[in-house]
């Protein structure tokens, strides 16, 4: 089975001889995917001494913060799958108003800042928070693992929705009108045949929260206070002592679990196929639910809505107040610690612009070899693009920062280390989009241009890129907001003059500056969201009306 | 068709894909000019043969030859072997215009050169005034004649086709493939056109390739192919048959006498050399065999007369198709012209005329 494979894949590459140019290309692509992918992960896991490893069981801290780690992963995925699992349902299958807030609510955490709700948390419930102190005069300490799971639900959901709802939208209506047919009750319907059916992709986004969850950094070093975890304990050995065996040791202990979440959602949920794909919608209306089911989950879904809109709410009111907690009146003051520290605003979009570019040219290549091309490496590509998902920020962040500080590329505290570890942390988000792109542009559309007298390269230019420009350019917005907003994966990486604006939001937050942080983030988002408008107004990625 | 070199030529192709033998050893001669169709069910090999033609796929062993040279190795845009896609594969986000020009383009033809060229092709195919649209609003007729406009533009003497008329419905694809044959024939291109449709296959095919599991089980004209088919797959394939299963009684020149079920049946030999004892099958086309009321009449057999009693008749319009029990066969037969005489039911006669029965050896597979 396997000689006989990699025979094949001998036979593919040996082809490649009557292409040269494009075997130049694989080679290159290959080469620089590797390097910038696999070295930075070797070097953290070989950097720590064997015995070292042995005390994230010895070191009573350490083994704390992996229970605490695993613990936080399982509520917060539950939570999480829960809620977006009741967003899905309601927006897919009930008819019930405000559709659109829902939808528009699920977007919003995607679009943010990863620590925004662990901020706009603080600015509610805090010491000086408005419900607590203004409202309920209470005085409760909100850091910790409750805060934290509130936080991670709230921040993470939309991941889990994203999938759940790409399944319940496509789950065959009429199979529950052949189930209520045959005599079933509503419940029996529910639990025989609905859930079954959807039930691959409630895991899927179980699994996406949980990766997600397990690797966040921002929250939990905003609001866990003492609750340790693994990535804010690798920063801390890191930022407070400069052991970088230590801050390897744990950062290792996260990539493990997070490769296996990954390996799970590849294997498991990406072999089963999703739903019946017929390839057209339903177009049967869902059969309707008791009043009282409908307008509890609708209930549920508003109450959520409203905190999401609070926390950001909140956020707002704080860019514009004097002093949180103590004088609220209106001022513009806040604003002068954006201005102040414009440089860092000036790298966050300069480095957003071009890792999110250099990701997406490279994702779609990647895409077009691995989709297209029989050259025997198209799995090991497909790997190398989709690998850097499966690795937490903390943890690239220090691959990059261990594996560039020497020749042959020593980049410490350059923007080109910047913007090279963003690059790679969204190749899998742009080459996902690609990947999904080609797979939906007939193959024999290519066969027609090659039947034409067009060779590869230029059926690649005239036919695949035309008509790729829409999962090219949304792999490119989210790739933007994804690096205008990151924190993890730079937190060590940047030096004095490359610091980007969420350093700064960080560090105005744990000086106490909540007005500071608050501005600065909403910059942070208006730029974000401009930049997500800017995508759709560029022509060719609406469809193409005759003029 | 008598011209001295075949315009494609298909020697001893082999193709599997895994464990799957796509093609065993199939040879075909394609003379210039015609119009040969590859016919078969689905996953017979038929459209891999074709992609091995266009050069999407390599065959495993054996050449393809196009007007004497060795495709094999060849990549498919240097080919020229246009070809007309089952789903079109019409370029969603070019004009019609653009679709059709593209392969000028390629071609590095002169601006104005394109420009009168695909204008031909828009007023050959009743496309003008569309040129300005994407595929995507157009109609299915629309969008299959820019398909072809699109192959034929660049006047090559090669048109390969896969199924292009089955996205069509059921009447105007009748109308399209008298177009289609007319257009083929004006051009005098060589033309190959893959379909599991024999009525399709029939009506345009200078020569028909039956294909069954990755082999061609015969080729003829369509008249060979449905009236005297080389074995029994090909005449099951090709239009409805009786089965009949037989022993050699006895021969008397280009005669044979059969031993049936029912009784002895007096046939043609067609040519083929058989001695008493051997096991045979007739092929009896349900159209060949006629039907009238009434029971035997007793005393004089007639030679190949049968009696037998109808089981169910359907209704075709142009046509009734009886089932009728003779012994212990049960025999399809057509009553072709049923507007006197209305519907049988009951005991009826059947005539089986000798010229009108086709003889297969027995083989040695199913």
């Amino acid at each position: 089975m396997i000689p006989s494979a990699l025979r094949q894949t001998w036979i593919d590459i040996k082809k490649l001889r009557h292409e040269p140019a494009l075997a130049l290309v694989i080679a290159a692509v290959l080469v620089a995917t590797g390097f910038f992918v696999l070295w930075p992960i070797a070097k953290v896991v070989g950097f720590p001494h064997p015995a070292d490893y042995l005390q994230l069981f010895t070191n009573e801290r350490w083994f704390q913060a992996a229970l605490n780690s695993l613990f936080m992963t399982v509520v917060s995925t539950l939570s999480c799958t829960a809620v977006a699992f009741v967003f899905a349902y309601a927006i897919t299958r009930l008819d019930i108003p405000l559709k659109g807030l829902f939808r528009f609510v699920t977007l919003l955490p995607i679009v943010s800042p990863p620590f925004i709700v662990a901020l706009s948390y603080i600015l509610l419930f805090g010491r000086q928070g408005i419900v607590s102190k203004q409202l309920l005069h209470a005085n409760f300490d909100i850091y910790g693992w409750h805060g934290l799971w509130l936080v991670q639900t709230v921040t993470f959901f939309p991941y889990a929705y994203a999938v759940i709802y790409g399944v319940l939208k496509t789950s065959a209506v009429h199979l529950e009108y052949a189930a209520y047919n045959l005599g079933a009750t509503r419940w029996q319907v529910f639990r025989h045949v609905f859930l079954p059916l959807c039930r691959p992709g409630i895991a899927g986004g179980a699994l996406i929260a949980a990766m997600n969850v397990l690797a966040d950094f921002g929250n939990p070093m905003i609001i866990a206070g003492d609750f340790a975890l693994l990535p804010t304990e690798a920063y801390m050995q890191m930022s407070g002592w400069f052991d970088l065996s230590s801050a390897a040791v744990l950062s290792t202990a996260l990539l493990l679990p997070a490769l296996g979440l990954f390996l799970a959602n590849r294997i498991w949920v990406g072999k089963r196929s999703y739903a019946i794909v017929t390839g057209k919608e339903s177009s049967l209306r869902a059969y309707p639910v008791p009043p009282f089911v409908k307008w509890g989950l609708f209930a549920c879904c508003l109450f959520l809505s409203l905190f999401v809109l609070a926390v950001y709410g909140v956020l707002f009111y704080g860019a514009f107040t004097k002093t949180w907690g103590y004088d609220w009146s209106f001022t513009l003051h806040n604003f002068k610690y954006v201005s102040a520290k414009g440089s860092e605003l000036y790298n966050s979009i300069r480095y957003a612009l071009f890792s999110s570019l250099a990701a997406a040219v490279l994702a779609m290549i990647l895409a077009y070899l691995a989709e297209r091309r029989r050259i025997g490496v198209n799995r090991l590509l497909d790997l190398l693009a989709i690998l850097p998902g499966a690795v937490p920020g903390v943890f690239l962040g220090l691959g990059f920062a261990m594996a560039f500080n020497r020749a042959p590329l020593e980049l410490t505290g350059t923007s080109a280390i910047m913007i090279l570890a963003l690059t790679i942390w969204n190749l899998p988000t742009c080459y996902s989009a690609c990947l999904a792109g080609f797979q939906q542009i007939g193959r024999s559309l290519e066969e027609a241009s090659l039947n034409l007298g067009a060779g590869s390269f230029r059926t690649f230019r005239s036919i695949l890129l035309p008509l790729l420009k829409g999962p090219f350019l949304s792999g490119l917005a989210v790739s933007f907001l994804r690096s205008v907003t990151c924190l993890s994966v730079i937190i060590f990486l940047y030096s004095a003059h490359t610091a980007v604006g969420t350093v700064s939001i960080l560090s105005l937050v744990q000086t106490g500056a909540w007005g500071g942080a608050s501005a600065f983030t909403v910059v942070l988002i208006s730029i974000a969201f401009a930049a997500l408008a800017a995508t759709r107004l560029i022509p060719g990625t609406q469809d193409r009306r005759p003029s | 068709m008598n011209e001295a070199l075949p315009h494609i030529s298909i020697d001893r192709v082999s193709k599997s894909f895994g464990a799957f033998a796509a093609l065993r050893d199939v040879s075909l001669d394609i003379p210039p000019g015609s119009f040969t169709t590859l016919l078969g069910p689905s996953g017979c090999g038929k459209t891999t043969l074709m992609r091995l033609i266009a050069g999407f796929d390599e065959p495993d062993r054996g050449e393809i030859r196009i007007d004497g040279a060795r495709m094999n190795g060849m990549p498919a845009y240097r080919r020229r072997t246009p070809l007309v896609f089952q789903e079109y594969a019409l370029f969603p986000h070019m004009t019609v215009y653009e679709n059709i020009a593209y392969g000028l383009k390629l071609l590095k033809t002169p601006r104005a050169e394109i420009g009168r060229k695909t204008g031909e092709m828009l007023e050959m195919f009743g496309l003008t005034g569309l040129d300005k649209r994407l595929p995507k609003e157009l109609s299915g007729g629309q969008q299959q004649r820019v398909a072809f406009a699109r192959a034929l533009v660049t006047g090559q003497r090669v048109l390969l086709m896969d199924e292009p008329l089955s996205n069509l419905d059921a009447k105007m694809r009748v109308e399209v493939r008298n177009e289609l044959r007319e257009l083929q024939q004006r051009a005098g291109i060589t033309a190959i056109f893959v379909t599991h449709d024999q009525d399709e296959a029939l009506s345009l095919s200078d020569r028909i390739a039956v294909f069954d599991k990755g082999r061609i089980r015969q080729t003829g004209t369509p008249w060979e192919v449905y009236f005297k088919p080389d074995n029994a797959f090909v005449a099951d394939f090709v239009g409805t048959a009786n089965f009949i299963p037989g022993e050699v009684a006895g021969v008397e020149g280009t005669e044979i006498v059969v031993r049936c079920a029912p009784s002895l049946l007096r046939v043609d030999a067609g040519g083929r050399a058989f001695r008493p004892g051997d096991r045979v099958t007739l092929v009896v086309r349900p159209e060949c065999i006629s039907i009238s009321a009434g029971e035997a009449d007793g005393d004089a057999e007639e030679a190949n007369g049968w009696s037998g009693e109808t089981l169910g008749s359907t209704f075709l319009g142009r046509m009734i198709r009886y089932r009728v029990r003779c012994g212990p066969l049960t025999c399809i037969v057509d009553d072709a012209d049923p507007s006197a005489r209305g519907f049988l039911s009951g005991p009826v006669r059947l005539r089986l005329h000798p010229g009108k029965i086709h003889v297969l050896p027995e083989e040695a597979e199913g």
